[in-house]
């Protein structure tokens, strides 16, 4: 896989002042990850993709006859080649998404939201279908796998307007998503993974299949790593009423010794599944993300 | 201005210091944080750590301001408007001399030294104008003011000491409407040994009506306002039988003084000292002294302390020595009586005859009595009447008016059923509105059979007493001919019950006291196998309650001078200490035991009673006092409403808030 310079311009600090997603995943894909992926394949599809000049032995019913009889010139039609690849982005927009230390640029649903429209970006480059599945409890969101540029624009329009609130989606939820997937699906999960373990790995059973590639980006904030630096305060938690008083200094070691073990739990349990798994921080360069994305797919391909 | 009702309570300022000391002290441990998972955490203790200056000032201030509040609001603060300019009356001095005529007055020469005392009093002020006020004879009389010296001086050569405590309250709240508008100035002058059970629950509004008071006290002989010495007393004195021919005086003698005291008691009757007895009394202690005569011989007593005291009048008591009269009964009973009523009449003539326990509980009978009640031509009746065999004839004679008036007199009255017919029974009982009960006829238990029994009597009821040690449960009759049947109003009382639970004997109390007692069976020798005198008469006076009253020791009734007595046909008022005869009632009228107690009152608790107000005692200032009271706007309610307000600000400002919540607002795409 080829090495990806760093640029400041994928810094979250800065992308996160862009607002429209749909910019901001070209702007990403575009100008820093040019040549790294493929580039979308001229074919039999439906959606026109540009003109060429005719070559001689070429199929006629290619030609563009409106052009010949304006300019007396051949020219043939190309279309964007359909592929059948499929990529589901499940985007985790509980509550707890919401939290944004002091030292991040954004939050961490924020941060999940700029890295899906870019990764929905290069699928649509590709002409796969994207789909999304993901919001929370109060507002589910299930969009099935669809090509071209509508579909696109869908998904991204879908990913802005969701809001970080609540729990995420529960068991049928998953249940219903899982007995509706293609027969043939790269899966990226983007989420926080703060959840118990047990219930990550029956959400991923479908992983466990060779038909679907399986991406588990995990989120988080770098306070969520080592707690604020606070002499006392009242911890309350974003998903409940539940609330803890606690001097952070004291209970900093026990803290990041549950949370490694957490991590480690996680990789187990993703390995066991067949799932890829990487943990980015919201300070995090996001080609950090989509590297990662484009190095499953290339293995997939 | 402001000023404060409690002004000691301004050091509770010193309070302030707290909340500074809890924001110097104390790390702030209310901030809230966010977070988006707890499952990792664990709670800990908290730091408390001091710091260099208190942080949050505007809460520190609030705070300090809020325990300024609530030390303004304990010490009772209130506005007070300076008083107008009053012009001074242009009227002369009006003084009013009060004195007491109470029992206690007689002791430590309080009575002998009054007029003196008085006119003295009254030679100091030549040129005010007095007035006298004393209780006398049930009601307060009077002097009016500008009486000369003369007739204050003849007033009080006539006044004389009552028997009882009368009169004081009524005199203090009386001399406030005998002073006139234009005075110059008020006051009132108390002349009395101000003894406490007198005087302690005696109040009054002299200060709110411009008076001031003078107390000037007699009697007290051992120093002014201090407790008086020198008193011993006959408390108690009762007399008994004892033996035959003889009766047994008991006396109760009480030392007042807490130092031991030899005192000769002596007993006089028939004008003579019969029996004298020396006897030792403990400090504030009592003794008792006991004497016996012949019975019989004489009708009243003397029990005397010889060698006089300090108060005289409760020195002697005396008492009646002649056995109570005895209580009556009759019958009525229908003009052709049968044969079981004329049996059971004979069987009940002779066993309340015979309740009697000698001559101090005798029972008689006064069928005279019994008859003017039948006949209406005297209301009062025997103590106890009987009805044996009720049946038709009571209704046809119209008796059951005479009888619910005797009832509701107070008259004890037993019923028993006629043999004949439960029919006539019934109707007699229910037309008369005597009893609302039904009966049933129930065969004759044929002798040989297993005779009818008693129920268990109840435990702890009077009933048990009485039978305690008899087995009870044997009471048993061999022939039953007419029971109370179930239900019957819960008006009614049943003591006695069936083994089935039907009512053989049924109470109807009266508010008076009257007792309408029906028995379900005869009382009579056929009905039962036991002995009469050993079952039923115990029984009878137990169900009747026949017993001797507790009131009448000795026959006589005991009261204090100024108490009244009243029973169904006898009025009687204590108003003189000495031995009476009402009716055939005979009375001990003695004075009351509280008179005889040396205390007196503290004098400036008495002026604040007087008074009314709780400040100390100065007969001089009374304006100011009196300005005090209506000049006054409490701002008690204005400061406990800036105490809540500023609580429920501090409970805003020290409410928990989030940090580091920023949640952004997440863009639409």
């Amino acid at each position: 896989m080829a090495q990806l310079v760093e640029n400041p311009l994928l810094d979250p600090a800065n992308l996160a002042r862009i607002d429209d997603l749909s910019l901001l995943a070209r702007v990403v894909v575009e100008g820093n990850h040019f040549g790294l992926h493929r580039s979308r394949k001229q074919g039999h599809g439906s959606e026109f993709f540009q003109y060429r000049n005719y070559e001689p032995g070429e199929d006629l019913k290619n030609i563009d006859w409106k052009v010949f009889a304006k300019q007396n010139e051949l020219v043939a039609k190309t279309y964007e080649e359909t592929s059948n690849a499929n990529l589901i982005l499940i985007l985790d927009a509980s509550a707890s998404m919401s939290f944004q230390g002091n030292s991040s640029p954004c939050s961490k649903f924020r941060y999940s939201q700029m890295l899906a429209a870019c990764l929905a970006y290069l699928a649509y480059r590709q002409g796969d279908r994207i789909g999304l599945f993901g919001g929370n409890q109060e507002n589910l969101q299930w969009l099935f796998p669809e090509s071209g540029k509508e579909s696109f624009k869908s998904i991204l329009t879908k990913i802005g307007s969701m809001i970080p609130q609540g729990k995420d989606p529960d068991d049928q939820a998953w249940e219903k998503f899982k007995a509706s997937l293609p027969a043939q699906a790269t899966v990226v999960i983007i989420s926080d993974f703060l959840e118990d373990e047990d219930r990550i790995t029956d959400r991923l059973s479908f992983a466990h299949s060779s038909r679907y590639e399986c991406l588990c980006l995990q989120v988080i904030d770098p306070i969520e790593e080592n707690l604020p630096e606070m002499d006392a305060v009242r911890f309350a938690s974003l998903e409940g009423d539940e609330e803890k008083s606690a001097s952070p200094e004291r209970i900093r070691q026990e803290y990041q010794r549950r949370f490694l073990e957490h991590l480690n739990t996680l990789t187990n349990c993703f390995a066991a599944c067949g799932a890829e798994y990487t943990v980015l921080k919201t300070v995090d360069n996001l080609g950090l993300g989509i590297r990662k994305f484009i190095g499953l797919r290339s293995l997939f391909k | 201005m402001i000023e404060f009702g409690q002004p000691i309570a301004l050091w509770s300022g010193l309070a302030i210091g707290l909340p500074i000391f809890a924001h110097l002290a104390y790390q702030k441990i209310s901030e809230k944080f966010s977070f988006s998972t707890l499952r990792f955490l664990e709670t800990s203790t908290l730091p408390r750590t001091g710091r260099r200056q208190p942080s949050d000032w505007l809460l520190l201030l609030l705070r300090i301001l809020l325990f300024l509040m609530i030390t303004l609001l304990l010490s009772d603060p209130y506005w007070r408007t300076p008083p107008p300019d009053i012009p001074v009356p242009q009227g002369g001095d009006e003084r009013w001399l009060l004195f007491d005529t109470s029992p206690s007055m007689a002791g430590w020469n309080a009575w002998g030294s009054l007029e003196n005392t008085l006119l003295s009093r009254m030679a100091e002020e030549p040129d005010a104008n007095f007035g006298l006020l004393f209780p006398q004879e049930s009601s307060l009389r009077e002097n009016s003011l500008g009486s000369s010296l003369d007739e204050i001086r003849t007033t009080l050569q006539s006044a004389q000491l009552q028997p009882y405590s009368y009169g004081i309250q009524a005199m203090i709240d009386r001399v406030i409407e005998l002073f006139s508008e234009g005075s110059r100035s008020r006051k009132v002058i108390l002349f009395s040994d101000f003894q406490k059970s007198s005087w302690q629950e005696v109040s009054g509004t002299l200060a709110s009506h411009d008076i001031d008071l003078e107390l000037i006290p007699l009697g007290h002989s051992s120093g002014l306002w201090s407790h008086r010495t020198g008193n011993r007393g006959v408390i108690e004195t009762k007399v008994a039988p004892a033996g035959s021919g003889k009766i047994r005086v008991w006396s109760l003698i009480k030392n007042w003084d807490s130092n031991l005291s030899e005192v000769q008691v002596s007993l006089l009757a028939g004008g003579q000292v019969r029996e004298v007895v020396e006897v030792s009394l403990p400090p504030l202690g009592s003794a008792q002294v006991q004497f016996h005569l012949p019975a019989e011989d004489f009708s009243q007593a003397l029990v005397r302390i010889e060698g006089g005291d300090s108060y005289p009048l409760d020195d002697n008591q005396s008492l009646w020595l002649l056995p109570p009269p005895p209580r009556t009964f009759g019958f009525w009973s229908q003009s052709h009586s049968d044969q079981d009523d004329t049996l059971e009449q004979k069987y009940l003539k002779t066993a309340i005859e015979s309740m009697g326990q000698g001559d101090w509980d005798r029972w008689e009978l006064d069928q005279k009595s019994a008859n003017k009640l039948r006949n209406g031509t005297d209301l009062l009746g025997p103590d106890f009447l009987v009805i044996p065999g009720l049946s038709g004839w009571f209704k046809d004679e119209n008796l059951a008016d005479p009888l619910e008036h005797y009832l509701e007199k107070g008259g004890t009255v037993l019923i028993t059923p006629s043999s004949l017919s439960h029919i006539q029974l019934n109707q007699s009982l229910k037309d008369t509105g005597l009893l609302d009960l039904t009966f049933e006829s129930f065969e004759k238990i044929k002798p040989g059979i297993d005779p009818f029994r008693f129920d268990l009597v109840p435990e702890k009821s009077p009933l048990s007493e009485v039978f305690f040690g008899v087995a009870a449960r044997d009471l048993y009759l061999t022939q039953i001919f007419q029971f109370c049947s179930t239900p019957f109003p819960e008006n009614l009382q049943v003591p006695l019950h069936d083994r089935s639970g039907r009512p053989l004997f049924v109470i109807r109390p009266y508010p008076n006291g009257g007792k309408l007692c029906f028995s379900a069976f005869r009382i009579l020798p056929k009905w039962t196998d036991l002995p009469m005198r050993k079952s039923f008469l115990p029984l009878l006076v137990e169900l009747c309650s026949l017993n001797p009253p507790e009131d009448l020791e000795g026959g006589s009734l005991r009261i204090e001078s100024g108490e009244s007595w009243e029973s169904s046909h006898v009025s009687f008022r204590g108003s003189q200490a000495g031995l009476f005869q009402v009716d055939g009632r005979r009375f001990e009228v003695v004075y009351p035991f509280a008179e005889s107690i040396p205390e007196v009152m503290a004098r400036a608790e008495l002026a604040d009673a007087l008074l009314g107000h709780a400040q100390s005692y100065d007969s001089k200032v009374t304006n100011d006092l009196l300005s005090d009271a209506s000049d006054r706007t409490s701002l008690w309610l204005w400061f406990a409403l800036l105490v809540a307000g500023l609580f429920c600000l501090e409970m805003i400002l020290s409410s928990p808030r989030s940090v580091l919540s920023r949640s952004q607002e997440v863009p639409l795409a």
